[in-house]
């Protein structure tokens, strides 16, 4: 527990931010690679590690990093549109559907993307989740944190070996 | 150069050329029309990476990027980078300095235009966010050509 705890505070850190609207936009390309970098930072002061550390470290830790912010970002996610009964989705489903409308695919095709999506918004308006959304913001979530936070903890690595030395 | 290396070169410019496929989708589904159908799922899956503001989009002709101005900087600038690892000019990360300056370049513009001390400009969007994606990437890519190097070695 104490060796995955640095990635669990930074990547939980890094959830609340990825829900609050202003932060939302540079969560996953800005601040889960910040989190890597502070799970490393307190790798060292809290775990008591002497720099330099291992590359494979810092990429496991940007990695686990990046998959609790996944975590926490889609857990809040969800709870918020529970309890409010609307998110980014239903919001921009006008917009979604007139740029289905625009494409340049058969009017069947179309349909059926406008109506999944729509089945989606109906759902969440409804009851407030959408296991289809729910499973689509999550894969979106663990796949570019993971991608983010990888990137982050090799930064870091280097950052705090280079600081630190 | 040793075999996994040269893999790893290889399959970070394989991924980059997906990469750009994929930011640059109106262009491409121009070519393709059938492949049209996927944008709002692209949309949706780049909209995780950059708020994709219509009016600081990058447009070429009729199309536009996916990615703000500044992000399109970010990984044209990791794209420029890996070519100039390609051509051996890297062999360790640039001073630290070098981060921190091109990131408070980078995050000065963003200050000053959410200010409203001058307007936003794509040209600076995409310059400053060149110079931070060019060095930020040599601090991902070399350390993990090292990792490549310390797990599997030089043969392949």
């Amino acid at each position: 527990m104490k060796k995955i705890l640095p990635a669990l505070v930074a990547g939980f850190g890094a959830g609340v931010f990825s829900i609050i609207p202003i932060t939302k936009a540079l969560a996953c390309c800005f601040i889960v690679p910040l989190a890597a970098i502070a799970a490393i930072y307190l790798q060292v002061r809290v775990n008591g590690e002497i720099p330099p550390i291992a590359i494979s470290k810092g990429i496991v830790l940007g990695l686990l990093t990046g998959i609790f912010a996944a975590f926490f970002g889609t857990l809040f996610d969800v709870i918020i549109t529970m309890i409010t009964k609307t998110n980014d989705l239903v919001e921009g489903l006008p917009q979604m559907q007139q740029a289905f409308q625009d494409l340049p695919v058969s009017d069947e095709l179309k349909q059926q993307a406008i109506d999944m999506i729509g089945a989606m918004a109906d759902e969440i308006s409804e009851k407030g989740f959408s296991l289809l959304y729910t499973f689509s913001i999550g894969f979106n979530n663990f796949l570019f944190d993971a991608i983010f936070g990888f990137i982050g903890g090799l930064i870091g690595i280097q950052i705090i070996n280079k600081r630190m030395k | 150069m040793s075999g996994s290396i040269l893999f790893l070169r290889l399959s970070c410019s394989f991924v980059l050329v997906l990469f750009f496929g994929l930011i640059m989708f109106p262009v491409v589904a121009s070519f393709l029309p059938e492949l049209g159908l996927f944008k709002p799922f692209i949309d949706n899956g780049i909209s995780n990476i950059c708020h994709q503001d219509s009016q600081k989009l990058i447009e070429f002709g009729q199309y536009s990027t996916m990615v703000c101005a500044r992000c399109f900087g970010i990984y044209l600038g990791g794209a420029a980078s890996l070519v100039l690892v390609f051509i051996s000019c890297f062999s360790d990360v640039p001073r630290l300095k070098l981060l921190a300056g091109t990131s408070f370049i980078l995050l000065s513009d963003v200050l000053l235009v959410n200010i409203g001390v001058y307007n936003y400009s794509k040209t600076f969007a995409f310059i400053t966010g060149f110079l931070l994606g060019s060095v930020g990437f040599l601090y991902f890519y070399i350390p993990l050509e090292k990792f490549i190097i310390e797990k599997i070695g030089n043969q392949f």
